[in-house]
């Protein structure tokens, strides 16, 4: 499973580094980052797809509204993938950790939207 | 009332979504493009790109003006976003009420030259954006509200 992390500036390398640091696991990794330098996100995700033909792909964004989140969920027409949009730590965690497939998605967004917590509440009585 | 026509050919994203609706207080986005319009994959996404509290609403080009009518009229905060100059050429014909364009966003293509990093002007475009002008048509050129405005005129 090719996993890859589309996003903002720096988000997305800095996510990937930080799931080397808490669980070693970053070479099955790879990120797209749109941004002021880089504004050809049009054309690695077009790679992706033409390039993985074999192996599942399996995309991450931060944020649904993003344009090259967008420019991702359009492929969910013209290829089969597997496509999570505001993603948080806990979630990739989870997956990349267990090699996740693809299997019971639904369930591991629930839980990982269970994973944002408005602190403060859990101490009022 | 229509606040701004904004030419962007991503449509909606990120910048608007929370920028620009937050700036203007909008309460409905109006896309006026033929592609998205025909196309519920698109409309789908668009939706889930736009802020929570506001409409969207997506027509096409060719079918616009009865929509836009309606949002001239309303107490609303609105804007209208298309893809691209012709398109916003054809709106400001027939709305005359129209006084903003905001040129949010046009990629590189064969033949433009780069007049910030994320707008990209062709012959086309800046005879369009002349045009315009005559009218008295305020040119901004921004992504968002809080950016640096560019003044056209160094460029055409």
């Amino acid at each position: 499973m090719k996993y890859v992390i589309i996003g903002h500036g720096k988000y997305p390398s800095g996510t990937k580094s930080t799931l080397k640091f808490l669980s070693g696991a970053d070479d099955k990794v790879s990120v797209i980052e749109e941004n002021v330098e880089n504004n050809d996100y049009q054309q690695k995700i077009d790679k992706l797809f033409s390039e993985n033909l074999s192996e599942p792909i399996m995309i991450f964004s931060d944020l649904p509204s993003g344009a090259a989140s967008q420019y991702a969920m359009k492929k969910l027409k013209v290829h089969d993938f597997k496509m999570i949009t505001g993603f948080n730590i806990a979630l990739l965690l989870e997956i990349i950790l267990t090699d996740n497939q693809g299997e019971n998605l639904e369930s591991i967004v629930k839980e990982a939207q269970d994973q944002i917590v408005y602190v403060n509440d859990l101490f009022c009585e | 009332m229509i606040r701004l026509v904004r030419v962007d050919d991503r449509l909606l994203h990120g910048q608007v979504s929370f920028y620009w609706t937050e700036y203007l207080n909008l309460s409905e986005i109006i896309i006026v493009n033929n592609e998205a319009s025909e196309d519920d994959f698109t409309k789908m996404i668009l939706d889930l790109a736009k802020p929570k509290d506001v409409k969207l609403t997506i027509v096409p080009i060719d079918n616009c003006k009865s929509i836009l009518n309606q949002a001239l009229k309303s107490m609303d905060n609105i804007i209208v976003i298309v893809s691209n100059l012709i398109d916003a050429k054809i709106i400001f014909d027939s709305f005359s009420l129209l006084k903003i364009c905001n040129l949010g966003g046009l990629r590189n293509r064969p033949g433009a030259i780069q007049v910030s990093e994320y707008l990209y002007l062709t012959c086309e475009d800046t005879a369009v954006i002349r045009e315009l002008m005559q009218r008295e048509i305020e040119m901004q050129i921004c992504k968002s509200p809080y950016d640096t405005r560019i003044n056209i005129r160094e460029y055409i």
